[in-house]
């Protein structure tokens, strides 16, 4: 059961991304384990390096190593900040789990929904709101979408509400 | 990660509730966790239990009374034998602790303030249950449970199969 599971986690590095990723290596992901960390960018940038190679199918998988490597993310126009990093670092020493990134350039929604099919995911989880700027009051559209829409076992993590 | 979780499964003894608890057992639940069946009742039913435990929700039942005819009858609750296998070997081969709760009202509503009452540290429902509105994609219940419960929420969708 565990350990040929391949955990998804929707990240924009939003302060409710990280919740969940902090749930699902605390909670749900177990020994030999993938963490898939998906990520998906607005448009592609034809400056930036490698974009346009990757926009239909998105990016291949990117180590951990690539992942904490600032050069190689800058192939993809993607920073990964230091808080996240090391809770990814963490779950790949405690838990033996094998930590890839995949970027995706296009709908979040649609994108998402696209990983769990073709990665494929055994399960996704995904923080309530992101970085949009229409802030809805419990559930941001993507995550609506991606509950209602995506063919696995969707979790939403709920981040404590800060604001008054 | 160590910790003694209580996990919440929405049960209305649908398909998609068992997918949901047999998604909980594989792959959330760990050693020492407890399980909590919650299982709501339309407020129309009229058994002395109800009464009884209208209010607050039946006292938490262990697994094994729920195992015998009389107690089920008593709730006027139908006990899927599928599903009260899985949570019967689970608790043998895992060390879980499983009990059941019935609450009476709205399963929106009851699953929600479950999750306070409980104090549940995840919930995972099915996507639909036996509601006459086959709604496509997910339940009008799955869906205000996910945007309103406090903690996380799993929608499992009904007879997933398990992709590698």
């Amino acid at each position: 059961m565990a350990g040929d599971r391949r955990i998804g986690v929707a990240m924009d590095f939003s302060p409710c991304s990280k919740a969940a990723l902090r749930w699902a290596t605390e909670n749900l992901v177990k020994d030999g384990d993938h963490l898939i960390i998906v990520n998906v960018q607005k448009e592609v940038s034809y400056e930036v390096g490698e974009t346009q190679l990757w926009e239909t199918t998105g990016s291949p998988l990117i180590p951990l190593s690539e992942i904490s490597d600032p050069n190689v993310m800058k192939k993809y126009g993607v920073k990964a900040d230091a808080e996240s990093l090391d809770i990814l670092n963490t779950v790949a020493r405690q838990k033996q789990a094998v930590v890839v990134m995949k970027i995706y350039w296009g709908d979040a929604r649609e994108k998402i929904c696209e990983a769990i099919d073709n990665i494929p995911l055994s399960s996704l989880i995904i923080g309530n709101r992101g970085l949009g700027k229409i802030k809805r009051v419990f559930m941001g559209s993507v995550s609506n979408f991606v509950v209602n829409n995506g063919s696995c076992p969707v979790t939403v993590v709920k981040s404590a509400e800060h604001e008054a | 990660m160590g910790e003694k979780r209580r996990v919440g499964v929405a049960i209305d003894f649908s398909a998609t509730s068992r997918a949901a608890v047999r998604w909980a057992v594989e792959n959330l639940v760990e050693d020492g966790d407890t399980i909590i069946a919650i299982h709501v009742q339309s407020s129309k039913a009229e058994t002395a239990q109800k009464k009884l435990w209208g209010n607050t929700g039946s006292p938490l039942i262990p697994l094994e009374e729920l195992r015998e005819m009389n107690l089920p009858k008593l709730y006027g609750v139908n006990p899927d034998p599928e599903i009260l296998d899985l949570l019967d070997s689970a608790s043998r081969t895992m060390k879980v602790k499983v009990v059941c709760k019935i609450y009476w009202g709205d399963p929106r509503e009851k699953l929600c303030d479950a999750v306070e009452d409980l104090k549940l540290d995840c919930l995972v429902v099915g996507s639909r249950g036996l509601g006459v509105l086959k709604r496509l994609l997910l339940g009008s219940v799955s869906k205000y449970v996910v945007t309103n419960a406090t903690c996380p929420v799993t929608v499992v969708k009904g007879a997933a199969t398990p992709k590698t």
